[in-house]
């Protein structure tokens, strides 16, 4: 469970013209729930997302994750949050460009204890092949297009089982089919239990998540169900 | 085997790197080699005479960088004086007569008592070679006279008054010698051994029995044999090999250091994006700096396998024989030293590493 109160960030913050992007965020996600974040661009989405998956921290306000505050997990229990508690599909991909498909993918893997290293190629390639670019799997990152690193970053986010998985614009460079069924994809997974949240500027694909939350200036204006 | 694969990852990634630092390291451990080298037989030369040596000795060289202080010859409770090799330059034997030719401060700046008159230097002898003769030698050679061995004119100007006076050559040592002065090169010069200046004049106290003095005549020319010299003249020597060589080779270094710092944190910039995606799937920062050292200790490796198979080769190449195994250790070593800044340096920038940036 995902408990998020009175969340701040502000960027720069000692510099003359600090940016306040989250500004007192209150949210509790449970296991298992699909969510959409809206708003507009600079409203804080990236920011928020950023804060639940431990790639940044918070100014202030608390974080509490499966029922402990974020700030007593030490620094290896925080590599171990990224890499196998959440998935992250980022809004720049976040890949290692000069790298193959196969590599990226296979990274969450090389970096748990869970997984041997025999089984890693397999287990990569499935993803891949689940994600929709079975054919691309040898390729350079760099050398592809940049629906196909969406889904590249999507094969890497799932190839490691995340229980939260958080997709940052997933369909951004998708045309409809396509963002269909990566959203599709995302349901499936989220039957199967896994938490998906995502951000998304399109209304479409929010409505087929259970629950929207709106955020405008750093604050959560509207949260539906 | 994880690890493994992740260093593979991470070398075909920088591979140019790779290739220009192992390039790099062969460079820096060959210059590092040749300072020590350098330097090294300088400093020893240093520590060692300064230590040692006064003004009247000399050197006996043991082995490479080993040397012994010859003043004990002086202490010989049985020599009265020795006067250095620097002014020796030749002899050859003839019939059991040692023929030396010396310099003219011999004849001018000697505290030698004799008969007869000292050799003038500034004097014209024509075709005769102006000599002294040792005190035996007097009863054969009459003073004021011309004598011709072996079709050479030698002309007597004096007699050494001292019985005890010898003059060694190599390890011989003899009381029968004639010391000429050659100023017009009429002594054969193809007898003459003039290569070496490893030859002492010594004065034995009065009284002394011949057999006493032979032993400890044999004992200084045993000294003698192993190679003795003017430590002055060495130390001159060294220094001029040295701040000729080592100025050039400790620009080549300071180059190839700023370079090697300078290569390994370009390459890690190139690396920066590619670690900030890595760390966000869960890998460790302490993991990229291992990786990193990793690969510079396999780059080290390489470089000093290298120097190594090729120390002949390279030694042929810089025409410098002075690669010792010795000093390729020390800087393999002192390579090792400057991996070790790199990984510091490159290990505190990742600990640093935000994956977003504020
Ligand atoms: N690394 C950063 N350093 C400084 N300011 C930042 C940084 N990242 C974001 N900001 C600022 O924080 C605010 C929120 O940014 P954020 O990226 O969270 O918005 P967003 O809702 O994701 O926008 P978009 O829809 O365009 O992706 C913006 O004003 C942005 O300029
Ligand atoms: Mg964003």
């Amino acid at each position: 469970m995902i408990c998020l109160k009175n969340i701040v960030k502000i960027y720069n913050r000692k510099s003359s013209q600090p940016t306040r992007a989250l500004d007192g965020v209150d949210l509790v996600i449970n296991n298992g729930e699909m969510l959409a974040i809206m708003g507009v661009s600079g409203s804080g989405k990236s920011t928020l997302l950023n804060i639940i998956g431990c790639l940044d921290k918070a100014t202030d306000g608390e974080y509490i994750l499966d029922g402990k505050n974020i700030n007593e997990y030490k620094s290896k229990e925080i590599y171990v949050l990224r890499n196998k508690k959440f998935g992250f599909i980022l809004q720049n991909y976040g890949l290692v460009e000069d790298k193959s498909v196969l590599t990226n993918v296979m990274y969450p893997l090389a970096f748990s204890k869970d997984v041997g290293y025999f089984k890693m190629k397999g287990l990569a390639k499935k993803a891949i092949k689940n994600a929709g670019i079975g054919e691309l799997t040898r390729k350079k990152v760099s050398k592809i297009s940049g629906g196909q690193k969406q889904r590249a970053a999507i094969a890497r986010a799932i190839v490691n089982s995340p229980e939260v998985i958080l997709a940052d614009e997933p369909t951004a460079a998708l045309d409809h089919k396509t963002a269909d069924e990566i959203i599709g994809l995302l349901k499936k997974l989220n039957k199967n239990g896994t938490t998906i949240i995502v951000v998304t500027h399109d209304k479409r694909i929010a409505d087929m998540c259970d629950r929207i939350v709106c955020i405008s200036d750093g604050r959560i204006s509207e949260d539906s169900k | 085997m994880k690890f493994l694969w992740q260093l593979n990852e991470d070398v075909k990634s920088n591979l140019l790197a790779v290739i220009l630092i192992v390039l790099e390291l062969v460079f820096a451990i060959v210059c590092f080699s040749v300072c020590f080298e350098l330097s090294g037989s300088f400093v020893t030369s240093v520590g060692f005479f300064a230590k040692d040596f006064n003004d009247n000795s000399l050197a006996v060289k043991l082995s490479e960088i080993n040397y012994s202080v010859i003043n004990d010859i002086t202490e010989n409770e049985n020599v009265k004086n020795i006067y250095t090799a620097s002014f020796y330059t030749g002899s050859y034997e003839n019939q059991n007569t040692y023929i030396g030719s010396f310099s003219e401060n011999v004849f001018n700046d000697l505290d030698l008592s004799y008969k007869g008159e000292m050799i003038d230097t500034t004097k014209d002898y024509g075709n005769a070679v102006p000599c002294l003769v040792s005190n035996i030698l007097s009863k054969v050679f009459e003073i004021g006279r011309t004598y011709n061995l072996d079709g050479t004119d030698f002309y007597i100007s004096g007699s050494l008054n001292d019985d005890n006076i010898y003059y060694m050559l190599g390890d011989l040592t003899s009381d029968a010698f004639f010391m000429c002065y050659d100023k017009n090169n009429i002594l054969p010069s193809s007898e003459l051994n003039r290569s070496s200046t490893n030859n002492a004049l010594i004065t034995a106290k009065d009284g002394i029995s011949d057999t006493i003095l032979s032993k400890s005549l044999d004992e200084i020319s045993a000294i003698e044999s192993k190679n003795y010299f003017d430590w002055r003249e060495k130390l001159s020597d060294d220094f001029d090999k040295m701040s000729g060589n080592l100025i050039i080779g400790f620009l080549v270094l300071l180059l190839s250091t700023v370079g090697f710092l300078a290569n390994n944190i370009l390459s890690f910039n190139q690396n920066q994006r590619s670690y900030t995606n890595q760390l966000i799937v869960g890998q460790k920062k302490g993991c990229i700096t291992l990786l990193f050292a990793t690969r510079l200790v396999i780059c080290t490796a390489i470089s000093s396998a290298v120097v190594l198979i090729f120390k002949d080769k390279i030694s042929a190449l810089i025409e410098s024989e002075v690669m010792t195994y010795d000093n390729l250790i020390y800087s393999i070593l002192t390579c090792l030293v400057l991996c070790l800044i790199c990984i510091i340096v490159i290990g505190l920038r990742i600990s640093k590493a935000e994956i977003v940036e504020r």
